[in-house]
């Protein structure tokens, strides 16, 4: 089937043609949100191979659920969210006392100067490595939060905790990355001022 | 930089450049679409999502299959409009066919269709029985049952309707002269 504005079509109204058999509305939706949900699944596990295999997992997911889709219950994305937190965390767990993890590989934006760009990637992974540091459930309400911008409710119903819990859970891991990054601050090109 | 527990800490600005940059690599990959996936990923999730919908395609025509095969033993229990169906094109055959004189439909003649349609030998014998006892009360009401009728129908002849004046305009123009 084609679509003349694919944007104009909502996340569930694409899940229901999927349903339906549609193939084009699988291929949209992959679109749509699956980078999405690597970013989320790159953030919270500091491992971009691993976090690939969430990212397919939690699309599995999603087309498995479809016929069973009941529209303007819930958000797809937010549905989605809470997959990826929850496959996540499962990860997470089976990795205890484990092994070190690889940095997650920025997207390069190919504009910038060489020097740029190598400062841009070391600050990322400043950042990561401070994430890759705090307890699940805090390094999960902080990507949510700034870096995925979704609204504390949105993050609480994802986590599955009240919306106390979820201000203070990102003020927390605020206040543990801006420690954990303190004594880089130089190295990451920050001035005083 | 402290914060107010007197530790260092990265300054609320730099933290929030920090997470700004972040976002912008994020939304960058998300803008590209399937682009913004690794090679490979896109395609392992897709084929997923068809191998899904095979699979539930193939389940449908089964449950499809399943139902036609089931559909003739409904038919002959004779319940349910689908189960009818069947009946129903069969008795058109026998029309067709008796009107030709040519071999019947599947039920046979027109008659024993008819007889089929209205539920066998045994209710065409009660519906038969009926009709008799209709027309005997009819034609010979039980006096229980005459005098409410005759109250509410009218016995008086003034008021029946259907009782039709015989004489002729011409015969009133006669009495006149």
């Amino acid at each position: 089937m084609a679509f003349d504005d694919p944007d104009a079509i909502p996340d569930d109204a694409l899940l229901v043609l999927y349903a339906n058999g549609d193939g084009e509305a699988a291929r949209l939706l992959t679109a749509r949100l699956a980078p999405r949900v690597l970013a989320q699944a790159a953030r919270i596990l500091g491992d971009r191979a691993e976090a690939e295999d969430v990212t397919q997992e939690a699309m599995l997911r999603l087309w498995r659920i479809a016929p069973d889709w009941r529209r303007g219950e819930a958000r797809v994305s937010t549905w989605l969210y809470r997959v990826t937190a929850n496959l996540c965390t499962d990860r997470l767990r089976r990795r205890r006392g484990g092994a070190a993890i690889d940095d997650v590989a920025e997207p390069e934006d190919p504009s910038a100067p060489v020097e740029e760009k190598l400062q841009a990637q070391a600050r990322m992974d400043a950042l990561q490595g401070a994430l890759n540091q705090l307890p699940d459930r805090q390094r999960q309400a902080v990507v949510l939060r700034h870096i995925e911008g979704l609204g504390n409710p949105e993050i609480a119903e994802i986590l599955e905790i009240s919306t106390e819990a979820v201000e203070s859970l990102t003020a927390r891991g605020k206040r543990a990355l801006g420690r954990l990054l303190a004594a880089r601050r130089e190295e990451l090109g920050y001035q005083d001022g | 930089m402290a914060d107010r527990n007197g530790k260092h800490t990265l300054p609320e600005t730099d933290l929030e450049a920090l997470f700004g940059a972040a976002r912008d690599a994020d939304r960058v990959a998300a803008e590209a679409g399937e682009l913004g996936l690794p090679p490979g990923l896109s395609a392992r999730i897709l084929s997923d999502a068809d191998s899904l919908q095979e699979a539930r395609a193939s389940e449908a025509q089964r449950a499809r299959a399943a139902a036609r095969h089931a559909r003739p033993g409904r038919a002959a229990s004779g319940l349910g409009v689908a189960g009818l169906m069947p009946a129903a094109a069969g008795m058109g055959g026998g029309f067709g066919g008796g009107l030709a004189g040519g071999p019947g439909g599947p039920g046979g003649g027109f008659w024993a269709q008819l007889t089929r349609a209205l539920g066998g030998g045994p209710a065409l014998a009660g519906l038969g029985a009926v009709a008799i006892a209709g027309l005997w009360v009819g034609v010979m009401p039980p006096e229980a049952l005459a005098t409410p009728l005759d109250s509410l129908f009218g016995a008086s002849l003034d008021s029946n309707p259907y009782l039709v004046d015989a004489t002729t305009a011409y015969d009133f123009l006669d009495s006149e002269g």
